[in-house]
């Protein structure tokens, strides 16, 4: 293989968007850059399911014209990304990473791929996600599972894994995830990308296959928060079809973005990083001193008082599993070996469960949702740690280890605001952090304008993983 | 953190059952050994709550 160091990096979708506008980068140079960086990189990184190059060429091409014909739609035209493989595409294969659905072609676009489309994205292909968004990585499904750039021995996290292994290796620009108990803050955190899981309701999940309807949100991933402010706008917005969907205005997240944290009331859930499931040392420093920069920023910081995290997971573990059996019961019961070990084995608990239990975990989310909002009344966004620590290895099914420690992401699809995923650092072994931070209902803009203040203030946008072409790879500066 | 003491066998089978799914003994075994898990979930979840305790409602009524 050759050596693909040589190949140039990608830029950010902000930077490409304003070179593409200047007509001083052609979407279709862009997107031959990108497919070479995915011949170059993925085959050891796995992040496609599919690769549709003939097609991305195609709508390159179309960009090109339209934009030399002054019919440019907007900042994402000419802009290549990847679908997380449980967004529908018609006419393209989409496969949960399953076997059950190898063979699933669907007739007709998930709602946020067609708004994507019609923005102007151009589609690289389909992206890696543990199968049906759960319970990854699995080494039993069709395809194998993707790996972290930042060192392939480790996971990039899951489930939308390739969406962030895709965007730090630079393979595209943008992509999209879907989070139901972390799944789009868990990669980003793993492979230091921004990943925003937005207020539940505010982007529509029609025509993305389900895992819990409760706690399904779907959101953008990219390099930064400003592209992620991007691709929300594209992607947001009421959808009558989706019951979960809300009648709400959609601000211009673009225009929130703060250079500075001026007044801004930030609550710190230190608590949640003590005691029992305390978080690594490394992720505690870096999370502390992120709130420092927040403090340097102009920001008013709080230590806030919320519920127990071990509060959250008995609701959102029932929830999440009950309602995924139900989604998969038939075909469970005819096609049992079908399924990865890891989906049959965790979803299989819920026949353990009663429908009794269900509603008290309801009823259980809405007592959270009342209790986080009461702690929440006198702050403008909260900031906690994404997860325990760092990436972790590539390892088997473990069926005890869902259960030794409470999720730092699931607080947040049970009481439903939005977050946003940033890198907060790096570990001594140079492997990513990453932090959360959480807006009110609907203050999705609030909390990337902070987000985004934070990350021009750091160095950790100018770090990404050092790939070789047909050699090991590691994390590098 | 040790592997709590699981349900009864019986009872993990006669769910399993009742749930449609046939399992291999070797994959019963597997749900059998782990469903301690699922009842300590139970119990941190718990049942004690004011009768008026609704769930949160996620649709909102409004003219078409």
């Amino acid at each position: 293989m050759n050596d693909a160091t040589a190949l140039p990096k990608v830029p950010t979708i902000a930077e490409a968007s304003r070179l593409i506008e200047a007509k001083a980068l052609s979407p279709v140079e862009l997107t031959e850059l990108c497919l070479k960086r995915i011949e170059a990189f993925d085959p050891k990184l796995n992040s496609f399911l599919l690769v549709t190059a003939n097609l991305a060429r195609k709508a390159a091409k179309k960009a090109e014209a339209e934009i030399a014909a002054g019919k440019r739609r907007g900042p994402l035209h000419g802009i290549p990304i990847g679908l997380k493989d449980i967004y529908s595409t018609k006419g393209i294969r989409t496969t949960a990473h399953s076997k059950v659905l190898a063979q699933h072609v669907p007739d007709k676009d998930a709602v946020v791929t067609a708004k994507l489309a019609k923005a102007g994205t151009v589609l690289l292909g389909k992206l890696a996600t543990h199968e049906f968004a759960i319970g990854g990585p699995s080494f039993d499904t069709p395809w194998p599972p993707a790996r972290n750039p930042w060192n392939t021995e480790l996971s990039p996290g899951g489930s939308s894994s390739g969406s962030g292994a895709a965007i730090a290796a630079g393979l595209v620009l943008g992509a999209t995830g879907s989070d139901t108990g972390g799944s789009i803050r868990n990669p980003s955190t793993f492979c230091a990308v921004a990943g925003m899981k937005p207020s539940y309701g505010l982007v529509s999940r029609t025509g993305i296959l389900p895992l819990a309807f409760t706690l399904d949100h779907a959101g953008p991933m990219a390099w930064t928060v400003e592209d992620c402010a991007i691709l929300l706008q594209a992607m947001a917005g009421h959808d009558k079809a989706d019951p979960g969907s809300a009648k709400v205005k959609i601000p211009d997240f673009r225009a929130a973005l703060r250079h500075d944290l001026k007044g801004v009331r930030v609550g710190v859930i230190n608590r949640w990083h003590e005691g029992e499931h305390a978080v690594e040392p490394e992720m505690r420093q870096a999370v502390d001193a992120a709130v420092g920069t927040m403090r340097g920023l102009g920001a008013e910081l709080r230590d806030l008082a919320m519920p127990d995290l071990a509060d959250f997971a008995p609701a959102g573990r029932v929830i999440i599993l009950t309602e995924a059996f139900a989604i998969h019961q038939k075909t469970l019961q005819s096609r049992y070996n079908d399924y990865g070990e890891r989906f049959r084995s965790s979803v299989t608990l819920a026949a353990l469960f009663s429908a009794a239990d269900h509603m008290q975990a309801l009823r259980a989310r809405r007592q959270l949702i009342e209790r986080t909002a009461a702690a929440m009344a006198d702050i403008d966004v909260m900031v906690v740690a994404a997860a325990p620590g760092p990436a972790t290895k590539m390892v088997g099914f473990d069926p005890d280890a869902a259960f030794k420690r409470p999720s730092l992401t699931m607080p947040f699809n049970l009481t439903g605001l939005p977050v946003m995923t940033v890198c907060c650092g790096f570990t001594g072994d140079g492997l990513p952090l990453g932090m959360q931070v959480i807006g009110h209902p609907f203050g999705d803009a609030t909390a990337m304008g902070v987000a985004h203040a934070y990350e021009r203030a750091t160095v950790w946008r100018s770090r990404r993983p050092l790939l070789f072409a047909g050699a090991a790879m590691s994390a590098a500066r | 953190m040790s592997t709590p003491e699981p349900m009864p066998r019986v009872q993990v089978e006669v769910l399993l059952e009742r749930a449609g799914l046939k399992l291999s003994p070797a994959q019963v075994d597997e749900v059998h050994r782990v469903s301690g898990y699922v009842r300590d979930v139970l119990t941190r979840l718990g049942s004690d709550r004011p009768m008026e305790a609704e769930p949160a409602l996620t649709f909102k009524v409004t003219a078409p």
